[in-house]
This record gives C-alpha cells, structure tokens and sequence, in this order.
C-alpha cells in the first residue's frame, strides 16, 4: 500500500483526519466528496509548505500530502 | 415497615434521587474536561507541526508568534480567541488588534486558522475581521473637553 495522504479538518475535537491512498480511485473520489461537501459550505482549504508557510488551495488535489480545511471564520 | 418511618420514605428516594443525578452529572462534567483537554492537545500539535520553525522558538519562548501576510504587513497571533493578533508597523509596534475566527475550535485550533488566513487569504481576512483600536493612551494624548 502506498503513502497515505489526508485531510485534516479542524474542529471542537482540534480535528478529524480523513486519509487516502492517492492510487487507490475509490478512496480517492470519498476524500474528494468530503473535500467538496465542506468547501460548498464555506470552509477554506490549504496546504503547508516544508519552511511552514500555508498556501491556499483552490480545488481537491488527491497527490496533495496533507490538506488542512478551516471551519468558515466570523468577526469577534 | 414501622409505621413511623412510611411517610418518611419519599423523602429518602427523593434525596438518592438527587444524589444519584449529582453523580451523573459530576461523571459528565470530568468527561468533559477530559475531552476538553484532549482536544487541546491535538490542536496544539498541529500547530506546532505548521509553524515555522522561527515561528515555533517564538512561540515556545512567548505563546505568540508572527506571521507575514501577503501584503507584507506582519501580525502578531497571541495565545487566546479574543482580539488575540497585533497587527504590527514597520518598527513591529502595535497599531490595533483584530478578531476574527471559526467557532467553536480549541484555542490552538483558532490560532492556526486565523496563520493560514493572514498567510495566504489576507484580504479576505481582513475583509472580515473586526478592528479593536488600541486602549493604551499614546505619550502626550490629552482628552478632548468634556461634551457634558
């Protein structure tokens, strides 16, 4: 089995890890559904560079080593 | 039964009643806490694991550290959820402190949404924040006169 890649979506529990198998299509297209789900509901996706700095990413990408997706952020 | 003690019985169940759902209530509450701290820790992790490696001796030394945003405007992210981030002039100076952030997330959780924001969705954050101006008077501020 390949390296797995994963989601890492913040919440009240710091987060929840869906994880993937990038050559593996089915697990692929369930990471994709979940990556889109929460996109349409206004949360942001991003990945990290190796010197710590995030990028924002702006559709799924299955070869992506870790996403992380942030809850939509409100005015305090 | 004595007959004395029959009127009294009600009583009784109502008080292990109420100590049986105090009981409850205290395992519900440390369950809590227990969860509570979990979910610190795990959030914790995570940011130290995206935080620059300057950015992690700054918070380990300070449980704060800076952040560049796409502007070049540097901004200061405290330990906390409340108007937690300086937003910082070129001399690193505080000018006023923003607020914005998802609901509902750990502390560190909070911290590392509004880094990734400021790093790559500063305008957007910025569109959203709310702007607290500074509470500390500034040398030779004078008030203005009294309207009343």
């Amino acid at each position: 089995m390949g390296a797995m890649n994963e989601l890492k979506i913040l919440d009240p529990n710091g987060h929840t890890t869906t994880a993937w198998n990038p050559d593996d299509a089915e697990q692929v297209e369930r990471a994709r559904r979940t990556y889109e789900a929460l996109m349409r509901r206004g949360y942001r996706a991003f990945g990290i560079e190796r010197d710590g700095e995030g990028h924002t990413q702006q559709r799924f990408d299955p070869r992506e080593k870790e996403t992380l997706l942030v809850p939509p952020i409100h005015a305090g | 039964m004595p007959a004395e003690l029959a009127p009294r019985l009600p009583l009784w169940r109502a008080l292990g009643r109420v100590l049986r759902r105090a009981a409850e209530a205290r395992r519900r509450i440390a369950l809590g806490a227990g969860a509570q701290r979990y979910a610190a820790h795990r959030s914790h992790e995570l940011l130290l694991a995206c935080l620059s490696p300057a950015q992690r001796l700054e918070f380990e030394r300070t449980r704060a550290f800076t952040v560049r945003g796409e502007s070049g405007r540097r901004y200061r992210i405290g330990f906390g959820t409340v108007a937690n981030i300086e937003v910082l002039d070129e001399r690193g100076e505080l000018l006023y402190r923003l607020c914005a952030k998802p609901a509902d997330l750990p502390t560190p959780a909070v911290m590392l949404a509004q880094k990734l924001m400021l790093e790559s969705r500063e305008t957007e954050f910025l569109r959203i924040a709310a702007r607290h101006p500074l509470l500390v008077q500034a040398p030779g501020w004078q008030p203005s006169a009294s309207p009343f």
